[in-house]
């Protein structure tokens, strides 16, 4: 994997991808007039949100846009050959054959994409996946390659790589099967690689360690084209950065111009989203944001007063455990919420965080110990003791949409949460509040959820959260699938509404700078124990686990230089 | 700043509008196929004003002409007019037969999903001795003991199709009782009764009710098949399957006898599946 250090190994000039329609009527441009070099040895990175482009810019280099996608651009040279193909006359590149393509894809280009699960055949060993690049692109026999796939998993980091070349990607564990899929892109040498998202779906430890893994194929001299919609993750990696939105470029630069000195509104109120280090209480969306704040990491004026942990608590779990099998999901935690502030409670995949919320809701029932809310028994017991209680607690989930009835209305949806809340106030009138509250317009009442974006469908959730006037709102990765500018606005949103209702949120994350932003106080949960809890000042500034210590190292954070 | 027009404006997901137009030109000619077979059932004197029955020995195994399109059979009755007046039954056993199977499906696998782990269980090795006969075995089994005719065999082939549903149903409503908005309605308070109406019912159910449009041509066809083993209609009567069945004696000297009962058995089934198939893409949005 080796380029002459500055010999330009991608030029793109003018690129518009978009999809559908032939000639004068095609689809319209979903990239439109990007441009951008990369030299050997060095890292760009494409940032951007859903729907940004940045995805179909970086896939069409290798001529994977997509079905039905058309391609023009000035220029388009990988490795210095042209990939454009014959241009007809109304400007479209024909693109190259597939031969061609397959030729380029894998020597020239390797590809690393963010599921790795299904990127890989759960059906064959990854030595053979890995092997295959070999057996298309080189002329090494059974034997070296065989070498060459063992010293390839060595080289990405993979542990005991002679007895995992015979497993399948079923039976690894995420970032394992991230370093396969790497080990795989770099197998033929290419000198360009191609990242699109690839550590997004992995827990933040497992993250760092794929971005150093990238990091040390950059240094041996490979470009690296890094696509990203986290801008932290971006900050440790790229060399230079291209913001992308809606199709365009809106900013392009070194990464320490970019990110420490941004110009456009839009790369600013990005960076203003990021929320590891704001204080609790400030703003992170751009609607609500102080103009004193460019920088998020330099703000440290805490605009929310020193928040009442001593409270009663409104929630108290203690001795609680719960198992699976021979599984200890949940192992003997006690957590306490005081009235109107926020538990954040942190941890990767599998450390049973979603465990403990449900039995928080209600929804499992503890093997031992007890939750009591508002100082009444809660849990363990029947369900009927529990329902006239119910109004008391609130849920939110990650996956809002399939939280509601695929067949109910925003409407419908909120009226039926509304149910019994108050009967004193007809529920159009309550609905049209609920909505002002959560800042949805009243004309997306008639709406479905599968209608909605993202964001508005979590805020349709927070709004049925909400509805009963609860004391506790169980919060499950509430943010986990936004862009970055709508989990700035949910975040707000929920700090807003708990100083206006005074509810307590048991807020559930795997992303220490979201828990971070918006706890009072702080558990940290691996393999079903609670390691380290008290206010999240105490726990962020001086953690006294090592797995804490761990955790906050690699929590995402912007970094310059 | 300039956020808020990506973000905040409602999406009101075109691609998923695009792919709900389903109606191409196939589908067409079935909703004219199935127009057609509800006329010929309800009204069939609009289509044929003669009588399916009118024995004219005179005019016995004339091939298609003019004034007998399709032709005549042994006893010199017209083909075409028996073949408009048999759509009703045919379209009957069918829709019967298919409601028979949908409703005890629907009672099987309700119970199993939302009854508890004895139902359930069952449940399950009752589907599983059911499964284990092909279907129109099963038919001929229950035939056997009530004896032929058209009620036993709509029966029947009801009770045959009916493992299919109930595991489909099971499988279904044990998704949605375990589904997150159903989570959701529990955090809620609502009651289990409630639930079930409210959500559990209606998702469950709802989608099952595009593969009963797929089930009326099978039945249809299943119905026709026991006709013409004797086990169904028999022969005088305007039935398709009875009509093959009269036909096979001659299907060498008059193919029309058998020929066209056959060709609107699979019209029939034909139009009922691609339509059905239809309201299945349109569903799986």
């Amino acid at each position: 994997m080796s380029g002459v250090p500055g010999e330009v190994l991608l030029r793109v000039e003018g690129l518009r991808v978009g999809f559908g329609g032939r000639g004068a009527r095609r689809g319209p441009a979903v990239v439109d007039g990007v441009s951008f070099t990369l030299e050997a040895g060095r890292a760009l990175a494409i940032v951007g949100e859903s729907g940004s482009g940045k995805s179909v810019t970086a896939r069409s280099l290798v001529g994977l846009a997509g079905a039905g996608a058309w391609t023009s651009a000035t220029a388009l040279k990988v490795g210095g050959a042209s990939v454009l193909g014959a241009v007809g006359a109304d400007g479209i590149a024909r693109g190259l054959s597939g031969a061609a393509w397959r030729r380029l894809r894998g020597r020239e280009v390797g590809l690393v994409v963010q599921d790795a699960l299904v990127s890989l055949d759960p059906l064959r060993p990854i030595g053979r996946e890995i092997g295959d690049a070999l057996r298309l692109h080189t002329r090494l026999s059974a034997a070296e390659r065989r070498a060459r796939v063992l010293s390839l998993l060595e080289s990405v980091g993979m542990p005991d790589p002679a007895s995992r070349v015979h497993q399948r990607s079923g039976e690894l564990s995420g970032g394992l099967r991230q370093r396969a899929l790497i080990a795989s892109a770099l197998a033929a040498s290419p000198r360009l690689v191609i990242a699109d998202e690839p550590t997004t779906a992995l827990d933040s430890t497992v993250q760092a360690q794929i971005l150093a893994l990238l990091e040390g194929v950059r240094d041996a001299g490979t470009g690296l084209l890094f696509i990203s919609h986290d801008l932290a993750v971006v900050s440790r990696i790229a060399d230079d950065v291209l913001v992308m939105r809606a199709g365009r470029v809106v900013e392009s630069g070194p990464a320490a111009q970019v990110l420490g000195d941004p110009q456009h509104e839009y790369t600013k109120a990005l960076l203003r989203a990021v929320p590891t280090g704001v204080p609790r209480g400030v703003a992170l969306s751009a609607a609500a944001a102080s103009p004193a704040r460019p920088v998020p990491a330099a703000a440290s004026t805490a605009a929310r007063p020193v928040p009442p942990v001593s409270a009663a608590p409104v929630l108290e779990i203690s001795g609680v455990s719960k198992r699976f099998g021979d599984r200890l999901a949940v192992d003997d935690v006690t957590l306490t919420l005081p009235a109107g502030t926020t538990l954040g409670l942190v941890g990767e995949s599998g450390s049973g965080k979603t465990t403990l919320a449900r039995i928080a809701l209600g929804l499992a029932d503890p093997d031992a110990g007890t939750v009591r809310l508002d100082g009444l028994p809660w849990a363990p017991g029947p369900e009927r003791d529990r329902r006239s209680r119910r109004p008391l607690v609130g849920a939110v989930y990650q996956d809002a949409l399939s939280s509601f009835d695929p067949r109910m209305t925003v409407r419908q949806i909120l009226a039926d949460a509304l149910r019994g809340a108050s009967a004193a106030r007809p529920v159009d009138e309550l609905l049209a509040e609920l909505l002002d509250n959560v800042g949805l317009s009243p004309s997306l009442a008639g709406a479905r959820p599968l209608e909605l974006s993202g964001g508005q469908r979590q805020r349709v959730s927070i709004a049925r959260a909400l509805a009963p006037s609860p004391r506790v709102i169980v919060l499950d990765e509430p943010v986990s699938a936004l862009d970055v500018s709508i989990q700035a606005q949910i975040l707000d949103l929920l700090d807003r509404l708990q100083r206006e209702h005074g509810v307590a949120y048991l807020f559930i994350s795997h992303d220490l700078g979201v828990v971070q932003h918006m706890s009072d106080t702080l558990a940290v949960m691996k393999d079903g124990r609670v390691l380290e809890q008290g206010r999240a000042s105490a726990v962020f500034d001086s953690p006294a686990h090592p797995y804490t210590q761990a955790l906050l190292a690699a929590a995402p954070r912007i970094r310059l230089g | 700043m300039s956020l808020p027009p990506v973000s905040t404006v409602a999406a009101v997901a075109p691609a998923d509008r695009r792919g709900r137009r389903m109606i191409g030109p196939a589908q067409w000619v079935a909703v004219a196929v199935l127009a057609l077979l509800v006329v010929a059932a309800v009204a069939p004197a609009v289509l044929a004003p003669g009588d399916p029955f009118a024995i004219a020995p005179v005019d016995a195994f004339l091939s298609p002409r003019w004034g007998h399109p399709l032709g005549t059979d042994e006893s010199g009755r017209d083909i075409y007019t028996r073949i408009v007046h048999g759509a009703g039954t045919s379209l009957v056993i069918g829709v019967a037969a298919t409601a028979i199977g949908i409703v005890l499906a629907l009672v099987l696998g309700l119970a199993a999903a939302l009854g508890g782990r004895f139902v359930d269980f069952g449940v399950n090795r009752l589907l599983e001795v059911l499964f284990a006969f092909p279907g129109l075995l099963l038919a001929l089994l229950v035939i056997t003991v009530y004896g032929p005719g058209i009620v036993t065999s709509t029966i029947a082939v009801g009770l045959a199709t009916a493992p299919g549903y109930a595991r489909i149903i099971r499988a279904q409503a044990r998704s949605v009782a375990t589904s997150p908005y159903v989570e959701a309605a529990v955090v809620l308070g609502r009651s289990r009764g409630r639930i079930l109406v409210r959500h559990i019912l209606p998702n469950a159910v709802l989608p099952v009710f595009v593969l009963v449009t797929l089930g009326v041509g099978q039945a249809i066809v299943w119905a026709a098949a026991l006709s013409y083993l004797g086990l169904g209609a028999s022969p005088p009567a305007a039935e398709w399957g009875a009509m093959l069945y009269a036909g096979k004696n001659y299907l060498a000297t008059a193919w029309w006898m058998t020929f066209f009962p056959g060709l609107a058995i699979v019209l029939a089934a034909a139009a009922t599946t691609v339509l059905g198939r239809a309201l299945q893409t349109r569903g799986a949005r």
